[in-house]
Formats: structure tokens, sequence, C-alpha cells
């Protein structure tokens, strides 16, 4: 990735640290009146010197709500927003602003410029799915806890070296999939109560795969730095269609776009497999072999995971999270997982910053599930089965298909 | 071979909104050419020989396509895209996906002369195939003027790692806290390696350089860890 030429101090004290240290003090010269009460607290605002200092960067459709769910948090302190759009960028600013009655929400076209701030702590990330892991790589090294939305990746090379920065820097690094424990809850507790025997399999319904862009060329707009929202894509003039942020992934949105996302297959793949993988309880570990199958319904697949249990994708006849295990047979139950703190997965990943635990969503599982949907969206482009080395993160004897692990970044940026 | 004609004009004309109906055949003969040698070499053939005289889009459309059917053959063409802003990272794009050390090869001379960004692409293609070769190239780099490059010189010299990236990291004058913490993240790369490859001493070494208070409070968790799990194992 291309390091921030901006300075950030390496010794300065944090935020936090300095609050602290000037609260003590200024207790000790006994002039007490020059802290406010928005710095002191209250019953639902925890006072400044433990609040999470936060960021956005990517404030369209999923970070706006994601900056809802931080600002509405006493414990969190907004400061910045980021995005390629200014009116995006402008309005999240508001939000702030707004919430916190002041105009104190500073807004930045380049986000190496927020994770160089150093009084910062956290940053939401929701840009399209090409800009996470550079992101999220580099908010690491800056030393910034991280919530990154789902899908967390957009090639299977780039999960491990997400999974590396956030060990080697100690960073709290949190999917952004709520769906994995608020949708599919039911399943997995009858997986993970012992009710259902060992588990053979489950299905997983979703789709479709992303398709190649060659819309024509617009006018890009005033306020759009069409540079830096491209980022690290191959480069392609501006069309509304290449670059909207809908939900859709049919053609009118970046989501459908393969230079940007893997379509439904890793967009909501990431909710249905990430449910999937817990609910059978594979979190920790990813295939290790993809089986393609042509039928009269289409073409489908079968991931087998180490320990023998199925995943399948689009199977025929069957629906999406449909479980088979062995009735009759004993599984020992386990407690099934759950968010710490209080807010949904916002609230697991602010107590995990706070704790230094590991957040529900942890950004190894994230990974580890989003690459089924990577695995898949190969053996779907090759048409045949595929052997995968998760301890090697390469296919196995398959020159052909490692071409297709990761792809080149366009300069200057670097990966 | 008269519907590949067809299609290598349409690709030498592609413009951006067009309809990719009649090139639909191609991404056919990429699929059932799977496996076959031959067949592939002669699609590689054909889309190389318009690629030189082919449009912005058009060229976007071959250097996909090369990522799958490229080999060693297609080195020459790509090379002569590599040192300019409009076409180097296309160029990359198949380069990196052919990895045959023709490519690398490629990729390095064509890293000695570039300048701006085309330069800084090609040197992390280079980091991205581990390019023990580019080593002297990239040392040199990390005394560019213009920081991006410089910086991306020192990333890509943690990614390559080894002795001889080792010592260029560490000979770096870091004047200012972007740089140093540049110097950081790529040294700690170099140690977390040799401390996976069983060189404990070596990795302890680096990962001391970063233990003070001086440094950022990630660096130094980062580094503490490191030497101790260097005196466990």
């Amino acid at each position: 990735m291309l390091l921030s030429d901006s300075n950030p101090s390496a010794n300065q004290h944090s935020r936090r640290e300095f609050l602290k240290q000037s609260s003590a003090a200024a207790a000790g010269l006994a002039i007490p009146y020059v802290i406010t009460s928005q710095a002191l607290g209250n019953a639902h605002r925890a006072p400044a010197s433990d609040r999470i200092v936060m960021a956005g960067i990517g404030l369209g459709n999923m970070g706006s709500g994601d900056q809802g769910a931080f600002l509405g948090r006493g414990d969190v302190q907004y400061v910045a927003v980021c995005d390629a759009r200014k009116h995006i960028m402008n309005a999240a600013k508001d939000r702030a602003d707004k919430h916190y009655q002041n105009s104190d929400c500073k807004p930045y076209a380049d986000f190496r410029e927020i994770l160089a701030r150093t009084d910062i702590d956290a940053v939401h990330i929701a840009t399209p799915d090409h800009w996470h892991a550079i992101q999220v790589i580099q908010a690491c090294i800056q030393g910034k806890d991280v919530y990154c939305q789902k899908p967390e990746t957009k090639t299977l090379r780039e999960g491990p070296l997400m999974v590396q920065a956030a060990r080697r820097y100690s960073r709290v690094v949190s999917g952004g999939s709520q769906r994995v424990l608020e949708d599919y809850r039911g399943v997995v507790d009858r997986c993970w109560s012992g009710e259902l025997g060992p588990i053979k399999s489950i299905n997983v319904n979703v789709g479709p795969l992303a398709q190649q862009c060659y819309l024509a060329a617009e006018s890009t707009p005033e306020d759009m730095d069409w540079e830096m929202w491209l980022g690290p894509a191959p480069w392609a003039p501006y069309n509304s269609k290449r670059c909207d942020g809908n939900f859709g992934t049919s053609g009118n949105s970046w989501r459908s776009y393969s230079d940007y996302s893997g379509g439904g297959m890793t967009d909501w793949g990431a909710h249905h497999f990430g449910g999937a993988t817990f609910a059978i309880d594979v979190r920790s570990m990813q295939p290790e072999e993809v089986l393609y199958h042509e039928g009269d319904q289409g073409p489908h697949l079968t991931f087998k995971y180490p320990n023998g249990i199925l995943l399948t994708h689009n199977c025929p006849g069957k629906e999406n999270m449909q479980v088979e295990g062995t009735p009759g047979e004993k599984r020992e139950a386990k407690p099934v997982p759950s968010y710490k703190g209080q807010g949904g997965i916002y609230g697991d990943f602010i107590e995990c910053v706070k704790t230094r635990e590991t957040p529900f969503r942890d950004i190894e599982f994230a990974v580890n599930s989003v690459a089924v949907s990577h695995l898949g969206i190969i053996a779907y482009q090759l048409k045949r089965n595929l052997k995968w080395d998760a301890a090697a993160q390469q296919f196995v004897d398959d020159p052909q298909a490692n071409r297709f692990l990761d792809y080149a970044r366009r300069e200057p940026w670097l990966l | 071979m008269e519907d590949m004609d067809k299609v290598l004009d349409t690709l030498r004309g592609l413009e951006w909104g067009a309809d990719l109906g009649p090139l639909a055949a191609i991404d056919q003969m990429i699929a059932d050419a799977q496996g076959k040698a031959e067949a592939t070499a002669e699609l590689e053939k054909a889309m190389l020989s318009v690629l030189g005289s082919a449009s912005a889009a058009g060229r976007d459309f071959i250097c996909r396509r090369l990522v799958s059917v490229g080999s060693a053959a297609c080195v020459p063409t790509l090379s002569g895209m590599l040192t300019q802003a409009e076409t180097s990272h296309m160029a990359r794009l198949a380069l990196e996906a052919v990895g045959a050390p023709e490519a690398a090869a490629a990729l390095r001379t064509a890293a000695e002369s570039a300048t701006g960004t085309p330069k800084i692409g090609l040197m992390g293609s280079l980091a991205k195939l581990k390019d023990g070769g580019s080593v002297t190239m990239l040392a040199a780099a990390t005394k560019a003027a213009d920081a991006t490059i410089s910086h991306a010189a020192i990333w890509c010299l943690g990614q390559i790692g080894g002795a001889e990236a080792v010592a260029a990291l560490s000979g770096i004058t870091a004047n200012d806290d972007a740089t140093k913490l540049a110097v950081a993240d790529a040294l700690l790369l170099c140690a977390d390696r040799l401390l996976a490859e069983g060189n404990n001493a070596g990795a302890r070494d680096l990962y001391r350089k970063y233990t003070g208070e001086a440094q950022p409070k990630q660096v130094r968790l980062a580094a503490n860890k490191g030497v101790l799990a260097s005196v466990r194992r």
C-alpha cells in the first residue's frame, strides 16, 4: 500500500491519554470549572476520557448506517469523516455535527489523513470492497482498531494479509455482518445444541456472480474524486451505474461489477456463508475441496471441509440454510458464542476496543467465510473442481486456478 | 478463422459502452481451450496480434484475458506497455498472473527506467512476486526525493524480505515520522518472517529496535510480542 506522506507523531499521546492527564492536572490545580458537562459525561454519556474516538471512511449507504450506530453511542466521540464524494462526505459531517451540536467533525477527501491522526482510536470502513484490504491494513499499521463492512475481502490473497496486520499490531478488527448471528440464530441454536446430532451438511442459496463492466463514459460529477473512488481498481471512465452504492447486483451498482465486488456471491454471500459456517462450526477453517456440478437446473457446488462436513451452494431442491444432521446420534451441546457489550455488533466492537478481547466477527472468521465465496467464484469461472491448501493459500497443483488468487493493484496503490 | 478476424477487428476498435456480445466468442474459446496448450497459445497469439493497435477498452479486454491464457510468449509485447501511465497497469495485470521468470525480468527492467506512478506499480508487482533480484533497485528507490516512491520502495523491501532487504531497510535514515513508521512496518514484517523460518536470534535483533518508548504504541506492541515469541520458541 502507499504509506501516507503526512506526519503522524510517533510519540504523541493519544487524545484519551491527554484528556486523562489534563483532568488530573486540572483537579490538582483546583480549577474544575474549566471542564464542561459534556466532557464530564452523564448517565448516557461516558466522560470524554473514556470515549472511543472514531472516524468513518466511506459514508454512503452502509457507511451512513454504521455512522448512525456509532454516533448513537455515549461511549463514542465521532470526530472525522472521509468519502470520495463531497456531498456524501458533507452530509456525514452534518450528521455528526448535528448530533453533538457543534461543528467539530472534520471532513477529509483522503482516508490516509484520517489514519495519520494520532487522536483517533478506531475507524469504521464502508468503502466498496476493492478498497477494504488496503484500508484495513493501513489502519492497523497506524494503530487503529477497525470495524469493516462485509464482504471484508475482494480476493483470496487479501484475507491473510488483513489477519496478519491485525495480529501483528494487536488491533481489534471486526467484520461487519450482523446477520451472521442475528438472522440465522434458530439454525445456529439447533446445530450447537446437539439437537440435530453430528452435522453432515448445510446448503446456501445465493448469487449471482459479478460481471465485467464496460459501461459508457459519462461526465464525472464535480463533487466526485473519481481517481480516489477507483483507487486500486483498473481505470475505467465514470458512469453513475458503475459506482452507485445501491444494494442491487444486476448492473446498476458497483456491487454488480467484478472490479469492485464479487456480486451477490460475496455481498449476500458474506451473510449467508457467514451464518452457515457459524452454524456448522467451521469458522476457523477453510474448505479443502470444491466440487463443481453441472445439472439441469444449472451449476452448483459442494465445499468439503477438513472435518468432513459439506457446505453446498445452490444445491437443487434445497432451501437456504437447510441443515442435514444425523438423527439419533448424539452430539455434545456447546454454548453459542455471542456479542459482548451492549448494542449488537457495533456494541461488540466497541466493547472489544475497550477490553482488547476478540470481537464476535473477528476478521479471521470473516475472512474464512468470504473465502468460501471466492473459492466458489473461481470454481464457477473455471467450471471444474478445485483443491485448496488453506495453510499455503494456494490451489493444489493448479497453476491456472492460482492465477485468480488476486489481481494487480492500479498504481500508486500496493498490496 | 474468419470469425476470429471479426472478433479481433471488434477488439481493435472496442469503445466503452459498446455491445460485448460479439466478444463472447473469445470467452467461450478460452473456456474450451482450458488444459489444451496449443489452443491456448493460438488464442494468446491472436490477441497479442491486435494488442498494440487496440483502443484503451480493447487493451483492457485483452489484458484481462491474458490473465487466463498468457504465457512467457506475451512478455515482449506487454513489456512495451510497462513504463507508460496509460498502459502500465493493464500490462502488470497480465504479467503478475503469468508469473514466469521472463515476466519478472521484464518488470525489473521496466522498473529501473520508469518514473512516477508506473514505477510504484512495477515495484509493487515485483514485491508481490517476491522477486529477490529487485532488492538493489528497490534500495536505490528508497532514496528517491518523491516520498510516494521512497515509501513504496520501503514497503516492497519488507514484502520481499531476506538479508539484503533487511540491510537496505536498516540503513535508511528516517527523519520524519511517516518514514519511520514505514521502515518499522517493513522491518517488523521481515522479523516475523525470520521468526517463522526459525531464525529467532535474527528476528529478535530486529524486534528489539522497536521496543523503546519513542515508538508508536502499536509498533511497541508488535515488537515486544515478537521478542517474547522469539524467546519462547
